[in-house]
Protein backbone atom coordinates (compact mmCIF):
# COMPACT_ATOMS: atom_id res chain seq x y z
CA UNK A 1 0.00 0.00 0.00
CA UNK A 2 1.35 3.41 -0.96
CA UNK A 3 2.10 5.85 1.85
CA UNK A 4 0.51 9.30 2.06
CA UNK A 5 3.82 10.88 0.98
CA UNK A 6 4.01 8.69 -2.14
CA UNK A 7 0.44 9.54 -3.10
CA UNK A 8 1.04 13.25 -2.49
CA UNK A 9 4.15 13.11 -4.69
CA UNK A 10 2.08 11.56 -7.49
CA UNK A 11 -0.58 14.26 -7.21
CA UNK A 12 2.02 17.04 -7.30
CA UNK A 13 4.06 15.49 -10.13
CA UNK A 14 1.27 14.56 -12.51
CA UNK A 15 -1.97 16.01 -11.13
CA UNK A 16 -3.07 12.44 -10.50
CA UNK A 17 -6.72 12.60 -9.43
CA UNK A 18 -6.77 8.87 -8.71
CA UNK A 19 -3.97 9.25 -6.17
CA UNK A 20 -5.78 12.17 -4.55
CA UNK A 21 -8.95 10.07 -4.49
CA UNK A 22 -7.08 7.45 -2.47
CA UNK A 23 -5.96 10.12 0.00
CA UNK A 24 -9.56 11.29 0.32
CA UNK A 25 -10.77 7.74 0.85
CA UNK A 26 -8.10 7.11 3.48
CA UNK A 27 -8.74 10.26 5.54
CA UNK A 28 -12.36 11.18 4.85
CA UNK A 29 -13.69 9.49 7.97
CA UNK A 30 -11.39 11.33 10.40
CA UNK A 31 -11.85 14.70 8.68
CA UNK A 32 -15.62 14.28 8.58
CA UNK A 33 -15.61 13.19 12.24
CA UNK A 34 -13.69 16.33 13.18
CA UNK A 35 -16.17 18.43 11.22
CA UNK A 36 -19.07 16.71 12.95
CA UNK A 37 -17.52 17.68 16.28
CA UNK A 38 -16.81 21.26 15.16
CA UNK A 39 -20.36 21.71 13.90
CA UNK A 40 -21.90 19.95 16.91
CA UNK A 41 -23.23 17.06 14.86
CA UNK A 42 -24.65 18.91 11.84
CA UNK A 43 -24.26 16.17 9.20
CA UNK A 44 -25.05 18.11 6.01
CA UNK A 45 -22.99 21.13 6.96
CA UNK A 46 -20.05 19.03 8.08
CA UNK A 47 -20.09 17.08 4.81
CA UNK A 48 -20.06 20.27 2.72
CA UNK A 49 -17.27 21.76 4.78
CA UNK A 50 -15.29 18.51 4.75
CA UNK A 51 -15.47 18.58 0.93
CA UNK A 52 -14.20 22.17 0.98
CA UNK A 53 -11.33 21.04 3.22
CA UNK A 54 -10.20 18.41 0.70
CA UNK A 55 -10.54 20.81 -2.23
CA UNK A 56 -8.42 23.38 -0.41
CA UNK A 57 -5.93 20.64 0.47
CA UNK A 58 -5.73 19.64 -3.19
CA UNK A 59 -4.94 23.21 -4.22
CA UNK A 60 -2.36 23.68 -1.48
CA UNK A 61 -0.83 20.22 -1.68
CA UNK A 62 2.49 21.48 -3.01
CA UNK A 63 2.91 23.50 0.21
CA UNK A 64 2.77 20.32 2.34
CA UNK A 65 6.34 19.96 3.60
CA UNK A 66 5.95 16.59 5.28
CA UNK A 67 7.26 17.88 8.61
CA UNK A 68 4.10 16.74 10.39
CA UNK A 69 1.54 14.09 9.56
CA UNK A 70 -0.78 14.52 6.58
CA UNK A 71 -3.93 14.15 8.74
CA UNK A 72 -2.53 16.86 11.05
CA UNK A 73 -2.11 19.13 8.04
CA UNK A 74 -5.68 18.35 6.93
CA UNK A 75 -7.00 19.12 10.41
CA UNK A 76 -5.23 22.48 10.33
CA UNK A 77 -6.94 23.33 7.04
CA UNK A 78 -10.28 22.15 8.45
CA UNK A 79 -9.92 24.19 11.63
CA UNK A 80 -8.92 27.34 9.71
CA UNK A 81 -11.83 26.72 7.34
CA UNK A 82 -14.14 26.50 10.29
CA UNK A 83 -12.94 29.79 11.77
CA UNK A 84 -13.33 31.44 8.35
CA UNK A 85 -16.81 29.97 8.01
CA UNK A 86 -17.75 31.31 11.45
CA UNK A 87 -16.58 34.80 10.51
CA UNK A 88 -18.62 34.82 7.31
CA UNK A 89 -21.79 32.93 8.11
CA UNK A 90 -24.47 34.09 10.49
CA UNK A 91 -25.70 30.53 10.96
CA UNK A 92 -22.35 29.65 12.49
CA UNK A 93 -23.06 31.83 15.52
CA UNK A 94 -24.90 28.99 17.19
CA UNK A 95 -21.89 26.72 16.75
CA UNK A 96 -19.63 29.14 18.55
CA UNK A 97 -21.95 29.85 21.42
CA UNK A 98 -20.55 28.72 24.69
CA UNK A 99 -22.42 26.51 27.06
CA UNK A 100 -24.10 29.41 28.83
CA UNK A 101 -27.48 27.78 28.99
CA UNK A 102 -26.16 24.50 30.27
CA UNK A 103 -25.39 23.93 33.90
CA UNK A 104 -21.78 23.05 34.58
CA UNK A 105 -22.60 19.70 36.14
CA UNK A 106 -25.23 18.80 33.56
CA UNK A 107 -24.87 15.11 32.76
CA UNK A 108 -25.62 13.62 29.36
CA UNK A 109 -24.83 9.98 29.85
CA UNK A 110 -27.27 7.20 29.47
CA UNK A 111 -24.63 4.64 30.32
CA UNK A 112 -25.66 2.53 27.32
CA UNK A 113 -23.71 3.78 24.31
CA UNK A 114 -20.35 5.28 25.23
CA UNK A 115 -19.67 6.78 21.80
CA UNK A 116 -23.03 8.49 21.69
CA UNK A 117 -22.58 9.88 25.19
CA UNK A 118 -19.11 11.18 24.33
CA UNK A 119 -20.48 13.01 21.28
CA UNK A 120 -23.26 14.56 23.36
CA UNK A 121 -20.88 15.57 26.14
CA UNK A 122 -18.36 17.06 23.72
CA UNK A 123 -21.10 19.09 22.02
CA UNK A 124 -21.61 20.87 25.33
CA UNK A 125 -18.03 22.14 25.47
CA UNK A 126 -16.93 25.38 23.88
CA UNK A 127 -15.15 25.29 20.52
CA UNK A 128 -11.57 25.43 21.81
CA UNK A 129 -12.06 22.77 24.45
CA UNK A 130 -13.97 20.55 22.02
CA UNK A 131 -11.28 20.83 19.35
CA UNK A 132 -8.33 20.39 21.72
CA UNK A 133 -9.87 17.32 23.38
CA UNK A 134 -10.79 15.78 20.02
CA UNK A 135 -7.33 16.26 18.56
CA UNK A 136 -5.56 15.06 21.70
CA UNK A 137 -7.61 12.01 22.57
CA UNK A 138 -9.57 10.91 19.50
CA UNK A 139 -6.66 11.47 17.11
CA UNK A 140 -3.81 10.97 19.58
CA UNK A 141 -2.01 14.20 18.72
CA UNK A 142 0.55 15.67 21.08
CA UNK A 143 -0.05 19.05 22.73
CA UNK A 144 2.53 20.68 20.45
CA UNK A 145 0.82 19.27 17.33
CA UNK A 146 -2.54 20.54 18.59
CA UNK A 147 -0.96 23.94 19.26
CA UNK A 148 0.28 24.04 15.64
CA UNK A 149 -3.09 22.93 14.30
CA UNK A 150 -5.06 25.48 16.30
CA UNK A 151 -2.35 28.12 16.00
CA UNK A 152 -2.33 28.85 19.72
CA UNK A 153 0.39 28.54 22.41
CA UNK A 154 0.98 25.11 23.90
CA UNK A 155 0.07 26.37 27.38
CA UNK A 156 -3.33 27.46 26.10
CA UNK A 157 -3.88 24.00 24.61
CA UNK A 158 -3.10 22.43 27.97
CA UNK A 159 -5.55 24.67 29.79
CA UNK A 160 -8.29 23.98 27.21
CA UNK A 161 -7.69 20.25 27.65
CA UNK A 162 -7.70 20.46 31.44
CA UNK A 163 -10.86 22.56 31.59
CA UNK A 164 -12.57 20.38 29.00
CA UNK A 165 -11.68 17.23 30.89
CA UNK A 166 -13.00 18.63 34.16
CA UNK A 167 -16.36 19.31 32.52
CA UNK A 168 -16.44 15.98 30.75
CA UNK A 169 -15.59 14.08 33.93
CA UNK A 170 -18.73 15.49 35.54
CA UNK A 171 -20.89 14.90 32.51
CA UNK A 172 -19.72 11.38 31.86
CA UNK A 173 -19.41 10.22 35.45
CA UNK A 174 -21.77 7.31 34.86
CA UNK A 175 -19.00 5.69 32.83
CA UNK A 176 -16.46 5.78 35.64
CA UNK A 177 -15.40 2.27 36.46
CA UNK A 178 -17.39 0.72 33.63
CA UNK A 179 -15.80 -1.59 31.08
CA UNK A 180 -16.27 -0.19 27.62
CA UNK A 181 -16.60 -2.48 24.65
CA UNK B 1 -0.07 6.16 40.06
CA UNK B 2 -1.51 8.99 42.12
CA UNK B 3 -5.18 9.08 42.91
CA UNK B 4 -5.70 12.10 40.65
CA UNK B 5 -4.05 10.28 37.75
CA UNK B 6 -6.20 7.20 38.36
CA UNK B 7 -9.25 9.43 38.44
CA UNK B 8 -8.29 10.88 35.07
CA UNK B 9 -7.43 7.56 33.46
CA UNK B 10 -11.00 6.31 33.07
CA UNK B 11 -11.92 9.54 31.25
CA UNK B 12 -8.89 9.41 28.98
CA UNK B 13 -9.70 5.80 28.10
CA UNK B 14 -13.26 6.79 27.37
CA UNK B 15 -12.25 9.74 25.19
CA UNK B 16 -9.67 7.68 23.33
CA UNK B 17 -12.35 5.27 22.14
CA UNK B 18 -12.03 5.01 18.39
CA UNK B 19 -15.10 6.69 16.90
CA UNK B 20 -17.29 4.80 14.45
CA UNK B 21 -15.89 4.81 10.93
CA UNK B 22 -17.88 7.02 8.57
CA UNK B 23 -18.55 5.28 5.26
CA UNK B 24 -17.37 7.01 2.12
CA UNK B 25 -20.81 6.69 0.45
CA UNK B 26 -20.05 8.96 -2.48
CA UNK B 27 -17.92 11.46 -0.58
CA UNK B 28 -14.75 10.79 -2.57
CA UNK B 29 -16.66 10.96 -5.87
CA UNK B 30 -18.20 14.30 -4.85
CA UNK B 31 -14.80 15.77 -3.94
CA UNK B 32 -13.20 14.60 -7.20
CA UNK B 33 -16.13 15.89 -9.26
CA UNK B 34 -15.80 19.33 -7.65
CA UNK B 35 -12.04 19.35 -8.24
CA UNK B 36 -12.49 18.44 -11.93
CA UNK B 37 -15.17 21.09 -12.34
CA UNK B 38 -12.99 23.75 -10.74
CA UNK B 39 -9.95 22.78 -12.83
CA UNK B 40 -12.07 22.99 -15.98
CA UNK B 41 -13.46 26.34 -14.91
CA UNK B 42 -9.96 27.72 -14.38
CA UNK B 43 -8.84 26.39 -17.77
CA UNK B 44 -11.86 27.97 -19.46
CA UNK B 45 -11.28 31.31 -17.79
CA UNK B 46 -7.64 31.27 -18.92
CA UNK B 47 -8.64 30.42 -22.49
CA UNK B 48 -11.26 33.16 -22.46
CA UNK B 49 -8.75 35.72 -21.22
CA UNK B 50 -6.37 34.59 -23.98
CA UNK B 51 -9.04 34.93 -26.65
CA UNK B 52 -10.12 38.35 -25.42
CA UNK B 53 -6.51 39.50 -25.40
CA UNK B 54 -6.01 38.12 -28.93
CA UNK B 55 -9.15 39.86 -30.20
CA UNK B 56 -8.14 43.18 -28.66
CA UNK B 57 -4.67 42.85 -30.12
CA UNK B 58 -6.04 42.17 -33.59
CA UNK B 59 -8.49 45.08 -33.41
CA UNK B 60 -6.16 47.67 -32.03
CA UNK B 61 -2.72 46.69 -33.23
CA UNK B 62 -1.28 49.68 -34.99
CA UNK B 63 -1.16 49.07 -38.69
CA UNK B 64 2.14 50.82 -39.11
CA UNK B 65 3.85 48.42 -36.63
CA UNK B 66 2.77 45.47 -38.72
CA UNK B 67 3.98 47.21 -41.78
CA UNK B 68 7.49 47.21 -40.31
CA UNK B 69 7.48 43.41 -40.20
CA UNK B 70 10.06 41.95 -42.54
CA UNK B 71 7.39 39.88 -44.25
CA UNK B 72 5.49 42.31 -46.34
CA UNK B 73 2.63 39.95 -47.10
CA UNK B 74 1.92 39.32 -43.42
CA UNK B 75 1.87 43.04 -42.82
CA UNK B 76 -0.59 43.54 -45.63
CA UNK B 77 -2.97 40.85 -44.46
CA UNK B 78 -3.37 42.47 -41.05
CA UNK B 79 -3.56 46.09 -42.11
CA UNK B 80 -6.90 47.69 -41.51
CA UNK B 81 -6.70 49.54 -44.72
CA UNK B 82 -10.29 50.25 -45.91
CA UNK B 83 -9.10 49.61 -49.41
CA UNK B 84 -8.10 46.10 -48.51
CA UNK B 85 -11.31 44.05 -48.18
CA UNK B 86 -9.53 40.78 -47.55
CA UNK B 87 -7.81 42.02 -44.37
CA UNK B 88 -11.08 43.34 -42.93
CA UNK B 89 -12.85 40.06 -43.59
CA UNK B 90 -10.08 38.10 -41.87
CA UNK B 91 -10.17 40.35 -38.80
CA UNK B 92 -13.97 40.24 -38.61
CA UNK B 93 -14.06 36.48 -39.00
CA UNK B 94 -11.40 36.02 -36.35
CA UNK B 95 -13.24 38.31 -33.97
CA UNK B 96 -16.57 36.60 -34.61
CA UNK B 97 -15.05 33.18 -33.95
CA UNK B 98 -13.32 34.50 -30.84
CA UNK B 99 -16.60 35.85 -29.49
CA UNK B 100 -18.39 32.61 -30.29
CA UNK B 101 -15.57 30.72 -28.62
CA UNK B 102 -15.73 32.87 -25.51
CA UNK B 103 -19.51 32.44 -25.35
CA UNK B 104 -19.20 28.69 -25.63
CA UNK B 105 -16.42 28.51 -23.06
CA UNK B 106 -18.44 30.52 -20.54
CA UNK B 107 -21.53 28.40 -21.11
CA UNK B 108 -19.36 25.34 -20.39
CA UNK B 109 -17.98 26.93 -17.24
CA UNK B 110 -21.42 27.61 -15.77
Amino acid sequence: METDIELIARVIASDDHKAFGRLVQRHQSSVRRLWLRLTRGNGDLSNDLAQDTFIKAYRKLSSFRGSGSFPGWLFRIAYNNFLEFCRKEARAKKLLEAEQSIAYDHTVETGIDARLDIEKALALLNLNERTAITLCYTYGMSHSEVARTMDIPIGTVKSHVTRGKEKLAKRLKAWKGKTIA
Amino acid sequence: MTETRANEQWLENLLSLEPDHIDDSGFKAAVLARISHQSRKREIILWSIGLVAASITIFFIPTNILNYLPYEDVGKVFTLDPASNSSEIIVMLFSAFSLLGIGWLFSEAL
